[in-house]
């Protein structure tokens, strides 16, 4: 949110805080100008009070934005949010309306106004909060406008809350399917929860809630009704929760025990509530901005929950770093395409990838079901053993990895080290056990390929070093090419003085031994040639600088004689000094050539040089003129006209 | 018919009644049947023109002159007939238009080898000028309107100084030949006509004193240096006789240099003046 305080406000409120500090501290003050909150900007209009640095809204609230010129042209996203604050809290009636128009550009005048149509996409949410939290009956509309009328109704939910919490039936609809249910008076889903669609007066999905708890879902469609159980009274827990997307998740869970083609997602009942969500979680995210609120609703219900203890919480821990370490290295190893190409040459590395592929596939790819159900919080609503079965139907795969039945050194994988986990039934423990032996298996691999590893880094470090020298050269020589045009043998010179460094590193890179030495060498030459390129500019704007310097120090002055205005050289000394002595100077040392070290404080000197002539232009000197009048070197006059010296120049 | 010599009779009349009256060196000096041109006499002049800014608006006129004259033991460029110092304040009123007013010493030197007389006499003069410049495409052309109040004196040992009105109008015109606009590299060609008539009372019957058609060319060496060089044809008639018409042809050399010694942030604002 942009506060009221601060930019243009600021000096103002300052005034404001003076006056304050002598009455009462949260006087209210009002703020009126531009704000942003909630992803909406436009004008606002408030009273605030600030208290401890920070601004609480206060009063009745009203922002607003539309643009008439916005619509005539293309179209215009409009808003108008009003309502009142209390404490910083959004407190009795509030209306939003936004969306966007367009216009036929047609207008007509009626009752000394013109009325243009419009067409377009109109939200309306209007109801009454408490406390920042929705109260009494929230309506939320998104309308199709056509011709300022509306043609058709996108999406309405009707829900009545009790400070925060929805009370008896809600509706929620969009424009072919109506979501009807009904809650408890703390909250709970209850009854029948049901999805109409336009083409049947019967419901086309039930939802069957007892006091929160999801009991089945019946589905009708063309191939007839289907009954899905879903939560039964079996479970020793239960736990409350908040309708959300982890809800429908473990849903989806459930009900893929049976029906494992079901995508619940695609469910009436899934999308209105998610779509829902959506709107609300926009006029929540704008109240949040602002002051204090809690405005999304909270659809309570009920699930079975199967507690973790201490043990399990710690194996759950234990599983999860053991399956992303092994993870990590899995695909580390599967999708190097050196390995790749390596396993089809050498046997200790075909081995050593094949192994890989079968941890992964046998392993690691369950083991990654089991986590995303912990990263999504889900393990403790569903029952373990279930789960496991689930996951691992055939029971854990075996330690031993058999790849022939031959006897000899690449037949098998067994890491003899690590713990027997077959003989155990397949709980926790178990799969804790046998995650870590596939990450230290993955360990073992990664050791036993790492010297061919390595090398292969490197190959491809050299590889991509090489692919990116020759890059840059070209990007150089292409430069350097465009320059060839200026006509000057002092800047042709200190461009083949850049080309010649280049040749200069090229031929030490090519000529050393493949080392880290060279790597490093490498990587200095490819910076190297970056900052060449710089340079190559650099020398390459030279002639259109030292035309603005000629112009900058040229004064238009009235010559008496012909009556005509004449523009005239001034301060002839710090310009000749620059272009018969400094310039060639430094062209020189590009051209002796330059070392790639000396190659940044070069480009930077003549930068420095441009920028400190145009600075000179309208400073006083008298005195540096005479000092300059038979200075020749250009060590010294780089230091009279004030120029950082640089190691480069220090040392000739 | 009748008529003619009558007023010829009158002004004769006039003239030597005035003269008699005056006693003065006119005395016996009849206008002559037909008017009388003098043989050409040649000239050099080498004249620089200074133009100082002190202000922004004002300057110091600063010219002298080295004029010289052909006799008849100095043929060609001949000896030194008149150092001439012209100074003023001028008033640069805007781009096209200035005013000057300052005062002239002139040293005369007696170029008549056969005189006896003195060979150097000093002139004076109080002098201002109103000047005019309009371009016409990159041709530049120049109104100029000077004013002379002289006191001058013959040669001869005590000898007078006697006063006259100068009134002077020169068209002069600029024209770049090998640029569009005047800078520092241009050579430029400037025909000029003035003319100068005299009043006062030693003025009977001579007020056309000089009639001076020239033409110049000059070149642009620097934004503040100028040079150029050209050849007069003057004429005119001689103060004594009114028939009698002197003439002149004048090979003049010119430096113009225009100094600004303010500094340069004083010089900034006056560039455009009022446009």
């Amino acid at each position: 949110m942009k506060k009221p305080y601060g930019g243009y406000a600021y000096p103002l409120l300052v005034l404001l805080a003076l006056i304050c500090s002598t009455t009462a501290f949260s006087q209210t003050q009002l703020f009126s100008g531009e704000l942003s909150a909630g992803g909406f900007t436009g004008t606002a209009e408030y009273p605030f009070k600030v208290v401890d640095g920070d601004s609480i809204p206060e009063g009745k609230f009203l922002m607003y934005k539309s643009n008439l010129d916005a619509l005539l042209k293309e179209k215009d996203s409009f808003f108008s949010f009003s309502g009142m604050f209390n404490n910083g809290h959004p407190e009795g009636f509030w209306k939003f309306q936004f969306g966007e128009f367009s216009s036929n550009q047609a207008s007509q005048v009626v009752g000394y106004q013109y009325r243009v149509n419009v067409s377009g996409i109109q939200h309306d949410a209007l109801g009454n909060l408490k406390e920042g939290k929705p109260d009494g009956d929230w309506t939320y509309k998104i309308s199709k406008i056509e011709n300022s009328e509306v043609a058709e109704e996108l999406f309405s939910s009707k829900i009545s809350f009790d400070r925060g919490i929805p009370q008896k039936s809600f509706q929620i609809e969009n424009d072919s399917i109506t979501l009807v249910g009904r809650f408890l008076r703390d909250g709970f889903a209850h009854d029948v929860w049901a999805v109409y669609s336009d083409v049947s007066s019967e419901p086309s999905e039930n939802w069957y809630f007892t006091n929160g708890l999801l009991e089945r879902i019946e589905r009708s469609n063309t191939s007839g009704n289907v009954v899905l159980e879903v939560f039964d009274n079996s479970a020793q827990t239960y736990k409350s929760k908040i309708l959300d997307e982890g809800y429908l998740r473990i849903v989806k869970w459930y009900i893929n025990k049976q029906q494992t083609e079901l995508n619940l997602e695609e469910t009436g009942m899934y999308s209105l509530l998610q779509q829902n969500s959506q709107h609300y979680q926009s006029i929540n995210t704008f109240f949040n901005d602002l002051g204090k609120s809690e405005f999304m609703p909270s659809f309570k219900v009920k699930l079975p929950f199967y507690s973790l203890d201490s043990i399990e919480t710690s194996q759950v821990r234990n599983i999860t770093k053991a399956y992303k370490s092994a993870s990590e290295k899995s695909d580390e190893l599967l999708k190097n395409p050196q390995l790749e190409f390596l396993a089809r040459s050498n046997e200790k590395a075909s081995y050593y990838y094949t192994i890989a592929k079968r941890l992964q596939d046998g392993f690691i790819e369950p083991l990654g079901v089991f986590n995303s159900c912990n990263d999504q919080q889900m393990i403790e609503f569903l029952p373990r053993k279930i789960l496991i079965r689930q996951i691992w139907p055939n029971g854990l795969p075996k330690k031993q990895i058999q790849l022939s039945n031959e006897a000899g050194p690449y037949t098998s994988w067994d890491l003899k080290s690590s713990e027997e986990y077959n003989d155990q039934p397949t709980n926790m423990a178990s799969i804790q056990k046998m995650a870590e032996y596939v990450a230290k298996s993955f360990d073992s691999i990664s050791e036993g390929l790492s010297e061919w590893l390595e090398k292969a880094e490197k190959q491809q470090q050299f590889l991509k070093l090489e692919e990116q020298l020759v890059e840059q050269t070209q990007t150089l020589e292409n430069t350097i090419d465009s320059l060839q045009t200026i006509n000057r043998l002092d800047i042709k010179n200190a461009l083949n003085g850049i080309l010649n460094t280049k040749e200069i590193i090229l031929k030490t890179y090519a000529e050393m031994p493949e080392s880290d030495e060279k790597l490093e060498y490498g990587q200095n030459t490819l910076r190297c040639l970056q900052n060449l390129v710089e340079l190559a500019t650099a020398v390459g704007k030279l002639p259109e600088q030292e035309l603005i310097i000629k112009e900058a120090y040229q004064d238009a002055f009235w010559n008496p004689f012909t009556a005509t205005i004449m523009d005239e050289d001034i301060k002839k000394r710090i310009t000749a000094a620059h272009k018969n002595i400094i310039i060639p100077y430094v062209l020189d040392l590009i051209a002796s050539p330059v070392e790639c070290k000396d190659v940044t404080q070069i480009t930077q000197l003549l930068d420095d040089i441009q920028k400190r002539l145009l600075e000179l232009r309208d400073e006083s000197t008298k005195k540096l003129e005479r000092k300059l009048r038979k200075e020749q070197d250009p060590q010294i006059i780089l230091e009279l006209l004030g120029i950082p010296a640089n190691p480069k120049t220090a040392e000739q | 018919m009748k008529k003619y010599y009558l007023l010829r009779y009158k002004a004769v009349l006039l003239f030597v009644v005035f003269s008699l009256a005056k006693g003065l060196s006119q005395e016996g000096n009849v206008l002559p049947e037909e008017a009388e041109f003098k043989n050409p006499v040649g000239r050099v002049w080498f004249n620089t023109y200074g133009n100082i800014r002190i202000s922004k608006r004002l300057f110091w006129d600063a010219q002298t002159h080295f004029r010289f004259e052909e006799t008849e033991n100095t043929p060609y460029i001949g000896q030194i007939g008149q150092i001439y110092n012209r100074h003023a304040i001028g008033y640069i009123y805007s781009k096209s238009f200035n005013v000057s007013l300052g005062g002239v010493l002139r040293i005369n030197f007696n170029t008549d080898e056969s005189s006896e007389d003195r060979s150097v006499v000093p002139e004076w003069r109080i002098w201002h000028q109103y000047q005019y410049a309009m371009p016409l495409g990159s041709t530049m052309f120049y109104h100029r309107i000077r004013i002379e109040h002289r006191w001058t004196q013959g040669f001869a040992e005590n000898s007078e100084y006697i006063f006259r009105n100068r009134w002077r109008y020169m068209l002069r015109a600029k024209v770049p030949l090998n640029n569009y606009k005047f800078e520092p590299g241009t050579f430029y060609i400037s025909p000029e006509a003035e003319l100068i008539m005299q009043s006062g009372e030693p003025v009977v019957a001579s007020p056309l004193e000089d009639l001076r058609l020239t033409t110049t060319l000059g070149y642009i060496v620097q934004p503040r240096l100028t040079v150029a060089a050209g050849l007069m044809y003057s004429t005119g008639q001689t103060l004594e006789n009114g028939g009698i018409y002197k003439q002149n042809w004048t090979f003049r050399i010119h430096m113009y240099f225009s100094p600004d010694f303010r500094k340069v942030k004083n010089k900034l604002p006056s560039i455009h003046f009022g446009d």
